[in-house]
């Protein structure tokens, strides 16, 4: 009797049986909405938000406290949780740089703000720039009247981060809303990495 | 010969003149070598020795003066040399490797006496208006600049995905703060 076979035992192969049925059914799921969530994504058959070096998302997390007015004509506050507030001012406009890596795609914009207010939104931009005058808002987001704090995410993009083509913003527009009803709290940019350069085959098999 | 011997004099001072000559630089105007800081280190362990990874560690280095104010109200000043004062909070983002272990910050600034100093906070928020501190320390020493280690026992694991991570910094009448250095292993 070969020793090294491993025995299965009739209520043993029941219970994998039933795993394995319970893994195909649970793969037949119905696909979740593409979204910024990797581990939602993984799950997900029909949308495989997957980078060309098979890895998930990767992040750059923004708060809102982290922004700069462009302007020195605005007033703002700091209502707490990461969140400022219009208080007053001529410019509604605040801005963060966006460091991604080389060769990066990024893919979502996910914007937290708190929105109480029923005339007014804050919005967002991912925005790229030539320095000669020229800007490109490539995808943007608003909050919606919830009364309290919830996350918008944009539609889908696909930019390929090249530093030494534009220089990236993200741009919170606060609107007109000069209270903390209406508070922007942060970003959260869902990216891939550039590919692994393929270095192991480059000169063949010789 | 009394010409040859002036023309001397002036070749010898000439060089002299331009090393204690305020220069004018990004940073306004240059202070003469003397008058840099040196700083004194707490007391205490370093980081170095402090951490419990055996891989190898990190510095995310970020100067006093490129923290932002989180209102419009207050008074933000630049005493040179990188440090910034506020009456009130200065913040900046930082961006750190996903599953890096945050093991704590060094913090320079400038405390010459006086009531009050220069206290440091390493931050997480959720985007839905909840935070955590996940240290803070206050300044201990008065000896015009220096540096002081923050540590964050146990390690924090970084996790991009789920909070964003800040660093906000607290200066009083007299204080500067010249910037925190983030130590952290992967």
């Amino acid at each position: 009797m070969n020793q090294n076979k491993r025995h299965i035992s009739p209520a043993r192969s029941l219970l994998l049986s039933a795993m394995a049925l319970g893994l195909a059914v649970g793969s037949s799921a119905v696909p979740a909405a593409p979204d910024d969530d990797g581990y939602q994504q993984e799950a997900t058959a029909t949308v495989p938000q997957k980078s060309a070096n098979g890895l998930g998302f990767k992040y750059l997390w923004l708060a809102g406290s982290t922004f700069i007015p462009v302007s020195s004509t605005s007033e703002y506050s700091y209502p707490g949780g990461g969140c400022i507030s219009k208080t007053g001012g001529s410019s509604m406009l605040f801005a963060h740089k966006v460091m991604l890596p080389a060769g990066a795609t990024a893919k979502y914009v996910r914007l937290y703000a708190y929105d109480d207010s029923v005339s007014d939104e804050v919005s967002v931009y991912f925005t790229t720039y030539n320095a000669s005058g020229a800007f490109n808002e490539l995808t943007t987001v608003a909050s919606s009247t919830t009364g309290g704090h919830d996350s918008v995410l944009s539609p889908e993009l696909d930019y390929v981060v090249n530093p030494g083509a534009a220089p990236i913003n993200i741009v919170a527009n606060l609107g007109s809303q000069n209270d903390s009803t209406l508070r922007f709290c942060g970003v959260r940019i869902a990216y891939f990495d550039a590919p692994l350069p393929n270095n192991i085959f480059r000169n063949g098999f010789e | 010969m009394k010409n040859k011997l002036f023309v001397t004099a002036i070749l010898f001072f000439l060089p002299l003149g331009f090393t204690v000559a305020a220069e004018v630089t990004s940073d306004g105007l240059k202070q003469p070598f003397e008058a840099r800081p040196i700083y004194n280190s707490a007391p205490g362990a370093d980081e170095a020795a402090l951490s419990k990874a055996t891989t190898a560690g990190f510095y995310q280095f970020i100067a006093g003066s490129a923290f932002n104010p989180r209102t419009s109200t207050q008074t933000v000043s630049y005493p040179g040399a990188g440090c910034t004062f506020s009456d009130a909070n200065l913040t900046t983002d930082v961006q750190l490797p996903d599953g890096a272990v945050l093991e704590g910050i060094r913090f320079f600034y400038y405390d010459a006496g006086g009531t009050g100093g220069v206290t440091i906070y390493m931050t997480t928020y959720d985007g839905l208006g909840n935070y955590t501190d996940i240290g803070a320390v206050g300044s201990t020493l008065e000896t015009g600049y220096s540096s002081e280690y923050l540590d964050i026992d146990p390690g924090h694991v970084v996790d991009n995905g789920s909070n964003a991570y800040v660093v906000i910094v607290n200066t009083n009448s007299g204080t500067r703060f010249c910037g925190a250095r983030i130590y952290y292993v992967q």
